[in-house]
C-alpha cells in the first residue's frame, strides 16, 4: 500500500512540473496560436542560472529562484523578439516552429559553454532526506515542487480572470482585431503572454533541479512531454495542462512499475494519439470557430 | 521551353559542382600527400553533449601525451598532430569523420571513441585502410570478437571491457559479499544493454539469475519504479550499468526510499559527475577501475595526474579513467611508431602485436600488451575495485 | 528543344562518372551517398512543410522505420533486397498513416508535437524489441548488395545505387507538386477555406503529402542501411529530425534542387564546422535563424535573385510565376468556358433551406431561415450590417454548421457537408475579401476550381501516363477560356497577389465557375469596384443566369442589385423580414425601417465590413 502511495507521490511531483511547463504553452498558444519548441531550454537556463546564483552568489534558493524568474523575464522577450513576432509577420507555421527550435539549439550550446556539458547537482533548500509519513517517504523537495507549482498556477489563473491584463489576453486569445479595435494594446499583451510563459520555465527549473542534476540537456526531454501534456489537456486550457500533467506524470510511473521499466515514456505518446482520435481539441478544449 | 531549359541549368549546376567537388579532392590529395612533415594521429569521440565529459577528457588526455612525445622530439624525429574530429556520440557521424580521418586526412592511426555504436558503424574503415584503431574507452565495442571475420585485425583495446567489467561486478556481489538475490538495473543505451548482458552472463556461470532487471533513460529523472521493483523482487545488491548521472539518481532514489543495499556498479561511477551529484549517497558505492585518481600511488600515475592539472588548471579530471586511458593508448602508440621505424599501418601493426619495451603508463605498466591474437590491453589482474567514499574514489585497501 | 531536352537526362547521367573521377571515399561513399540519401528524406519534407506548411520534427524517426524494416527483412528473413526495399517503403508510408490520421484533423502545430514524440517513441520500441530490431546493439550484419553480373555495390560504387534512386524519388516529387496534387497543396497552404471551398478535402491532401513524405523517408531508410552496414537507435536522434529541417531551409523550400543543396550541406558542414568545435551547434542555430529571416528562399533564392537581375539589366521580362508553365501550346479556343448545369428535377427548388439557424454562444446569428432557389434565379440578399448576410453564406458553403434546421440542395441534404462536399453538390462560392491562392499564379488558381475535373491517379502522375497529360492539357484549356471570360487572359501567368482588386474579384469568379457549379454565392462582389468594373460583374452574373447558373447575391451597392436580381430577400437581426421582387422590396414598410434604423439609406451604396 505504501508502495502505491510513494509510486503516486511521485508520480503527483512529475506531472506538476509537466503542468507548469504545460500551462505557460496555454497562455502563449491563446494569444499567438504558437509553441515554443525552446520551453525545455528555458527551464535547463532557469535552473542554471538559478544554481550559479547559489554557488557563485551564494544567495539562498528564494533569491535563486528570483534570478532565474529575470532571466526567465529575458528570455521571453528574446522569443517574442527573435523567434515569434518576425515569424509571425512574414512566415507560416514552419517559420515560428523552426525559430524556436532554432533558438532551443543556440541555447544548448550556449550553456554547454558556460556552464560545461556535466550534470551538476543543486543542493535542495531544505535537505535531502527524505521525510516519512505514514510509511510514505517523501522529499521535501518534493513537497515544494507540488505545493509551489500548485500556487503559481492557481495565482496565475486568478490573474488571467479577474485583473485588467489577464482579461486582456483573454481578449486578444479570442479576438486580436476586435481586441485591437478596444483598445487593447496587441503587441504588448503578446509580448507579456511570453514573459509570462518564460518565467513560469525558468522557476520550473530551479524547482526540478534539486530533484534532478542540472545540465545544458536536463530541458529536453521534459520540454517534449510538456507539449503532449498540453495538447491532451487542451492547448488552450490552463486546467486542462494541470490534469494533463498530472495524468502523463502518473501513468508514466504506473507503467514503469507494472509493466515495464523500458517503456516508461510510451504513455505519453499513446495518450496522445488517443486524445487526437478521440477529442482533437484536448481534455478541457473547446473547439474554435475558423474565422473567414 | 522555358521550362527545359530552366530545368537543365539547375542539374547542369549540381552535376558541376559535384564534379568541382570531386576535382578538388583530388588536387587536396596531391597536396597533402608528401608535403606534411608531422605524423598525423586522429581522435574522434563526443566533445559536445551528454557523453562529452567522457570524450573531452579522452582527447584531453591524447593531447598531453602528444606534447609530451613532442617536447622529447617527436617520434622518428617527426612531430605528433592531432587530428580531432567530434563524432556527436552518433554511428553515422561517428563513420563520416574516420572516413574524413583516413581518406582526406591520411592518418597513420586513430584514437577513440567513446560509444559503442559509434565503434560499431565505423571501424570498418581503418580495417579496409590497413591503419590501427587503439580504442581508448568504449568498452562494449568488439576487438578480439574481429578475429573470427578479420584474421588481419587492425582493431585495438586499451580499456576494460565489459566482460572484465560484468564479471568484477557479479563477482563482487556473489562471491565477495555471498549474496544470491541481485538486480540488475541498466540504461538503454548500447553501452547499459551489452553490460546487462554480460552480467546475466556471469550471473548464470554462477547459477543464478537475477530477481529483477531493469532500465532506464538517459536523464532519467526519478528512478523510483525501477527501485521498488528491484525492492519488491527482494534483491539484496543492485547492480548497474549506466553513465555518472543516471547511476547518482540510482544513489539518491535508494536513499529516498530508505532502501540500504550494496550498490555495485560500472567504472563510469568514479565520474565526477556521479561523485558529485550522489554525494553523500554514493558513499560505498564499488567500482571496477583501472585507474583511480586519488589513490594513485604509482609514480607515473601521480604524474599523469599533476600534469592534467596543471595543462587543464582543473581540480578534478571529469573523467579520469578516460584520460588516463586516452593518455597511455597515445604513447603505446608512439612506442609502437618508434619500434617500428614507420608509419606504415601493417607494421605499426604488427609493432603494437609485438611491443619490447615494456611502458609504464598511467594506468598500469603495459608488458607486451597485445598480441597477434589478443588485441586487448587490459587484462582482469589490472583491474580493481574502487570505493566512492568522502568525494574521493579509493581503492579497496582504503574501505573502511 | 528536343536537343535540349535530350541533354538534360545526359546532364543527369554526368555525376555518375564522379566516382571515375575520384576515389576518395570520404567524398563518394561518405558524403555523396549520404546527401543522395538525405535528399531523398528532405523532398519528401518538403511536400510537408514547403506545400502545405505543416511541420513534421519526427521524420527521422520514419527514416527508422524505413532502416530497419530493410535490415531485418535481409538479415532475418533473408530476403533479397530488392524485395525488402518496396516493402520498407510500404511500412513507412503506413506508419505515415497513422501519425497522419490523428496529427492533422485540426490545424496548428499538432503534427510537430506528435512527430516528436513518435520520434522518441520509435527509439523506445527499437530498444525494446530486441528480438527484432537487436536492440541497442544495432544490426550489424547487413549483407553486401550484389547484382547478378557480380557488380557490388561496395564503398563508392554505393553511389551507383543511391544518385539514380535520388534522381527517380526527385522526378516523382516533381511531378507530384506540378500536379492537381501540388496545387491542391500549396492552395490549402495559402488559404485553406478557400481551398475547400474550391473542392479541394483539407484531411484527405494533407494526410496524403504526409504519407507521401513517409513513403520518401522510407525509401530514404531503406538505402541508408548499405552506407556502414551498421543500424543502429541512437542514429535516429531528434538531432536528425531536426537537421533534415535545417537541410530543407538552407536549401530552400519548393525547390528539388533546393533540397539537393541543402542534403549536401547538412552532410557537408558539421566537418566544416569542426573547425568552431565546441561552438559548432552554436553557429548551426545562429545560421537557422539567419536563414529564415534574411533569405527565407534558401541558398536556391540566391541563384532566382541573380538570374531576376540579370534579366532585368538585359532587359527581358522574367516570368511572374515560373511554376505556371503548363499547356501553352494548346490551341485557343477549344472548350467552352462555362458548362450549363443539366436541367433537372428538383430544380424548382435548387436551394431550399429550413429553419436554418446558428447560435455563436449566446448570439443568434441566423434564426429559421427560409431560402428558397430555382434553377437560374439571381436573388439578392440584403440588410444591414450584422444582419447575418455572411454567415448564411457561410452555413450554406459549409464553413459553419448550422445549430439547427437544414440545408437542401438538389436533392442532396448539405447540413453537415463539409466545404468540398458543398463544392462538389454544386455550390461555389466567393469571399467578401477575395481570398485567392497568392503565390500561385492566376491560371492555377482556376486550376485549383477545376480540381473536380482530375481523375488521374498517384500512380498516373508519378508516371507521366498520357492519359495524366491529357487530363491536365484539358483542365489547361478550359482554365484559359474562364480566364478569357473574365478578361483575365492577357496576365495568366501572373502572381495572383499581384493583381489589382478588381481582377482578384473576376478571378475568384473564374474560379468559382471552373467548380461546374449549379449555384454561385458572390458575397459583396461589387465592393470596391469602379463603375466599369460593375457594369462587367453585371454583364458576369447575367452569362451565369443565361447558362441555367442561380446566383445568391450578397450586395449592399443597391443600384447593382436592384439592376441584376430577380427577387429580394432582406435579412434583420438574422430573420427574414421581407422577399419579393426588387421594387416589392424597395416599398416594404419594414425594410425601410429595417435601413433607416441604422440609419443606412436604402438607396446609398455602401461599403465595408460587414461581420455578420
Amino acid at each position: 500500500m505504501s508502495d502505491l502511495a510513494q509510486l503516486i507521490l511521485s508520480g503527483v511531483a512529475l506531472g506538476m512540473i509537466y503542468a507548469l511547463l504545460a500551462f505557460g504553452y496555454s497562455v502563449t498558444f491563446s494569444t499567438s496560436r504558437t509553441i515554443n519548441f525552446a520551453q525545455g531550454e528555458f527551464l535547463m537556463v532557469g535552473a542554471l542560472v538559478g544554481l550559479a546564483m547559489e554557488t557563485k552568489l551564494h544567495l539562498p534558493y528564494l533569491g535563486a529562484t528570483v534570478g532565474a524568474a529575470i532571466a526567465g523575464v529575458f528570455l521571453g522577450l528574446l522569443l517574442e523578439y527573435a523567434a515569434i513576432r518576425r515569424a509571425l509577420r512574414t512566415g507560416s507555421t514552419a517559420t515560428w516552429i523552426l525559430a524556436t527550435v532554432a533558438l532551443g539549439i543556440i541555447l544548448r550550446n550556449a550553456a554547454e559553454r558556460i556552464w560545461g556539458t556535466d550534470d551538476l547537482p543543486f543542493p535542495a533548500p531544505f535537505g535531502s532526506d527524505p521525510l516519512i509519513v505514514g510509511g510514505v517517504r517523501i522529499l521535501p523537495q518534493e513537497i515544494l515542487v507540488i505545493v509551489v507549482a500548485a500556487l503559481i498556477m492557481g495565482a496565475l489563473e486568478l490573474f488571467r480572470r479577474r485583473s485588467a491584463y489577464g482579461k486582456a489576453i483573454t481578449a486578444v486569445a479570442a479576438d486580436k482585431d476586435a481586441a485591437a479595435l478596444m483598445g487593447i494594446n496587441v503587441g504588448r499583451v503578446m509580448t507579456l503572454s511570453f514573459v509570462i510563459s518564460s518565467v513560469l520555465a525558468a522557476v520550473a527549473g530551479v524547482l526540478v533541479a534539486p530533484l534532478t542534476l542540472v545540465s545544458p540537456t536536463m530541458g529536453t526531454l521534459l520540454g517534449t512531454k510538456a507539449y503532449a501534456v498540453a495538447i491532451i489537456g487542451g492547448l488552450q486550457s490552463g486546467v486542462g495542462g494541470v490534469v494533463g500533467g498530472l495524468l502523463l506524470g502518473l501513468t508514466e510511473q504506473f507503467t514503469a512499475r507494472y509493466i515495464s521499466t523500458g517503456f516508461k515514456d510510451t504513455p505519453g505518446f499513446v495518450l496522445l494519439i488517443l486524445i487526437l482520435l478521440v477529442k482533437p481539441s484536448g481534455l478541457f478544449g473547446k473547439r474554435t470557430v475558423r474565422k473567414v | 521551353m522555358q521550362r527545359v531549359f530552366r530545368q537543365g541549368r539547375q542539374v547542369m549546376m549540381l552535376a558541376a559542382a559535384a564534379l568541382g567537388a570531386a576535382a578538388c579532392s583530388g588536387s587536396k590529395d596531391a597536396a597533402s600527400g608528401g608535403a606534411s612533415d608531422a605524423i598525423k594521429v586522429g581522435v574522434y569521440g563526443p566533445f559536445t553533449g551528454g557523453s562529452s565529459p567522457m570524450g573531452a577528457s579522452m582527447r584531453d588526455g591524447a593531447r598531453l601525451a602528444a606534447e609530451e612525445i613532442n617536447a622529447k622530439g617527436g617520434v622518428l624525429g617527426k612531430k605528433i598532430e592531432l587530428v580531432e574530429r567530434d563524432d556527436q556520440a552518433t554511428p553515422e557521424r561517428g563513420a563520416q569523420v574516420m572516413q574524413d580521418l583516413v581518406s582526406n586526412e591520411k592518418v597513420v592511426a586513430v584514437l577513440g571513441p567513446i560509444n559503442t555504436g559509434v565503434a560499431l558503424a565505423s571501424y570498418k574503415y581503418p580495417m579496409q585502410a590497413k591503419i590501427p584503431l587503439l580504442i581508448n574507452v568504449s568498452a562494449g565495442a568488439p576487438v578480439n570478437e574481429l578475429f573470427k571475420d578479420n584474421p588481419d585485425n587492425y582493431v585495438f583495446r586499451i580499456a576494460a571491457s565489459d566482460d572484465i567489467q560484468a564479471e568484477m561486478i557479479v563477482g563482487e556481489a556473489v562471491d565477495k559479499l555471498g549474496l544470491k538475490k541481485v538486480a540488475f538495473l541498466c540504461d538503454e543505451t548500447n553501452y547499459g544493454q551489452n553490460g546487462c548482458k554480460k552480467m546475466t552472463d556471469a550471473a548464470t556461470k554462477r547459477g543464478i539469475t537475477a530477481v529483477s532487471v531493469g532500465k532506464f533513460k538517459i536523464k532519467d529523472t526519478d528512478m523510483t519504479p525501477q527501485l521498488q521493483e528491484a525492492r519488491k523482487a527482494g534483491a539484496q545488491a543492485v547492480l548497474t550499468y549506466g553513465i555518472g548521472p543516471e547511476l547518482a539518481q540510482i544513489a539518491n532514489g535508494m536513499n529516498k526510499l530508505g532502501w540500504k543495499v550494496p550498490m555495485i556498479a560500472s567504472w563510469t561511477a568514479s565520474m565526477s559527475n556521479f561523485i558529485d551529484a550522489a554525494a553523500a549517497n554514493g558513499n560505498g558505492v564499488q567500482m571496477p577501475q583501472t585507474f583511480i585518481q586519488d589513490g594513485a600511488t604509482r609514480p607515473q600515475a601521480t604524474a599523469f595526474i599533476d600534469a592534467y592539472k596543471k595543462k587543464y588548471s582543473a581540480d578534478r579530471i571529469p573523467s579520469a579513467v578516460s584520460a588516463a586511458q586516452g593518455y597511455d593508448s597515445m604513447h603505446l602508440l608512439a612506442n609502437a611508431i618508434a619500434q617500428a621505424g614507420s608509419t606504415d599501418g601493417p607494421k605499426v601493426k604488427a609493432a603494437l602485436e609485438n611491443l619490447t619495451a615494456p611502458y609504464d603508463g598511467a594506468i598500469a605498466t603495459f608488458n607486451k600488451p597485445y598480441s597477434a591474437t589478443d588485441h586487448e590491453a587490459i587484462h582482469k589482474e589490472q583491474v580493481v575495485m574502487g570505493v566512492v567514499q568522502g568525494g574521493k574514489v579509493t581503492p579497496p585497501a582504503a574501505k573502511p | 528543344m528536343v536537343i535540349l531536352r535530350r541533354l538534360r537526362w545526359a546532364l543527369l547521367l554526368l555525376p555518375l562518372l564522379v566516382p571515375l573521377i575520384t576515389s576518395n571515399e570520404y567524398i563518394v561513399h561518405s558524403v555523396l551517398v549520404k546527401a543522395c540519401v538525405y535528399a531523398i528524406v528532405v523532398a519528401g519534407l518538403d511536400l510537408v512543410v514547403g506545400y502545405n506548411g505543416d511541420v513534421s520534427v519526427g521524420h527521422a524517426g520514419l527514416f527508422a522505420v524505413g532502416a530497419y524494416t530493410a535490415a531485418i527483412l535481409m538479415t532475418k528473413l533473408g530476403l533479397s533486397y530488392w524485395i525488402a526495399l518496396p516493402l520498407a517503403v510500404a511500412l513507412t508510408a503506413l506508419v505515415g498513416v497513422g501519425l497522419g490520421i490523428p496529427s492533422l484533423r485540426l490545424q496548428g502545430p499538432y503534427l510537430a508535437v506528435t512527430t516528436i514524440a513518435f520520434g522518441m517513441i520509435i527509439q523506445t520500441f527499437i530498444n525494446e524489441s530486441v528480438w527484432l530490431t537487436e536492440g541497442s546493439q544495432g544490426i550489424q550484419s547487413i549483407p553486401v548488395l550484389r547484382l547478378p553480373g557480380g557488380l557490388d555495390f561496395e564503398g563508392n560504387h554505393l553511389f551507383y545505387l543511391a544518385y539514380p534512386a535520388m534522381v527517380l524519388a526527385l522526378i516523382a516529387a516533381h511531378r507530384v507538386v506540378r500536379s492537381y496534387w501540388g496545387r491542391a497543396f500549396l492552395a490549402l497552404k495559402a488559404n485553406s477555406i478557400a481551398a475547400e471551398c474550391s473542392g479541394v478535402n483539407r484531411y484527405r491532401y494533407k494526410v496524403s503529402a504526409f504519407v507521401l513524405s513517409a513513403a520518401f523517408a522510407g525509401l530514404a531508410g531503406a538505402l541508408f542501411v548499405h552506407i556502414d552496414k551498421y543500424v543502429g537507435p541512437t542514429t535516429f536522434s531528434l538531432q536528425l529530425s531536426i537537421l533534415f529541417l535545417i537541410a530543407l531551409i538552407f536549401g530552400g523550400l519548393r525547390s528539388i534542387a533546393g533540397n539537393v543543396i541543402g542534403a549536401v550541406l547538412v552532410v557537408v558542414l558539421p566537418d566544416v564546422f569542426n573547425r568552431f568545435a565546441d561552438y559548432q551547434l552554436l553557429v548551426f542555430g545562429l545560421l537557422l535563424l539567419a536563414t529564415l529571416y534574411l533569405l527565407p528562399g534558401g541558398l536556391v533564392s540566391l541563384w532566382r535573385i541573380a538570374t531576376a537581375a540579370m534579366a532585368r539589366r538585359s532587359g527581358a521580362v522574367p516570368p511572374v510565376v515560373d511554376r505556371a508553365r503548363a499547356g501553352s501550346g494548346e490551341a485557343r479556343g477549344g472548350p467552352p468556358a462555362i458548362v450549363p448545369p443539366t436541367a433537372g428535377a428538383g430544380d424548382e427548388a435548387l436551394l431550399e433551406t429550413e429553419e436554418l439557424t446558428i447560435a455563436f454562444g449566446g448570439l443568434v446569428a441566423v434564426n429559421k431561415l427560409r431560402l428558397s432557389l430555382r434553377r437560374g434565379e439571381v436573388r439578392a440578399l440584403i440588410g444591414p450590417n450584422g444582419s447575418g448576410k455572411s454567415t448564411t453564406v457561410n452555413l450554406l458553403s459549409g464553413v459553419y454548421r448550422p445549430t439547427s434546421g437544414h440545408v437542401k440542395f438538389a436533392g442532396h441534404i448539405l447540413d453537415r457537408a463539409k466545404p468540398n462536399d458543398v463544392s462538389q453538390a454544386g455550390i461555389a462560392r466567393t469571399f467578401q475579401n477575395p481570398a485567392l491562392f497568392g503565390e500561385m499564379s492566376i491560371l492555377e488558381n482556376v486550376l485549383v476550381g477545376l480540381h473536380h475535373t482530375f481523375r488521374v491517379g498517384l500512380l498516373g502522375i508519378v508516371l507521366h501516363t498520357p492519359g495524366a497529360r491529357r487530363e491536365e492539357a484539358r483542365a489547361v484549356a478550359r482554365a484559359r477560356a474562364l480566364l478569357d471570360l473574365v478578361d483575365l487572359g492577357a496576365i495568366a501567368d501572373h502572381r495572383a497577389d499581384s493583381i489589382a482588386y478588381g481582377q482578384q474579384r473576376r478571378l475568384e469568379i473564374a474560379r468559382a465557375l471552373a467548380q461546374d457549379p449549379r449555384l454561385v454565392l458572390l458575397d459583396e462582389p461589387a465592393a470596391g469596384l469602379t463603375s466599369g468594373e460593375i457594369d462587367e460583374l453585371q454583364h458576369l452574373v447575367e452569362v451565369m443566369r443565361d447558362a441555367g447558373i442561380a446566383v445568391l447575391l450578397i450586395e449592399h451597392h443597391m443600384d447593382f442589385v436592384m439592376a441584376v436580381s430577380d427577387r429580394v430577400t432582406v435579412l434583420d437581426f438574422g430573420q427574414q423580414i421581407a422577399e419579393g421582387t426588387p421594387a416589392e422590396v424597395q416599398r416594404d414598410e419594414r425594410v425601410i425601417r429595417a435601413y433607416l434604423g441604422t440609419e443606412e439609406p436604402l438607396d446609398a451604396t455602401t461599403q465595408g465590413g460587414d461581420r455578420a
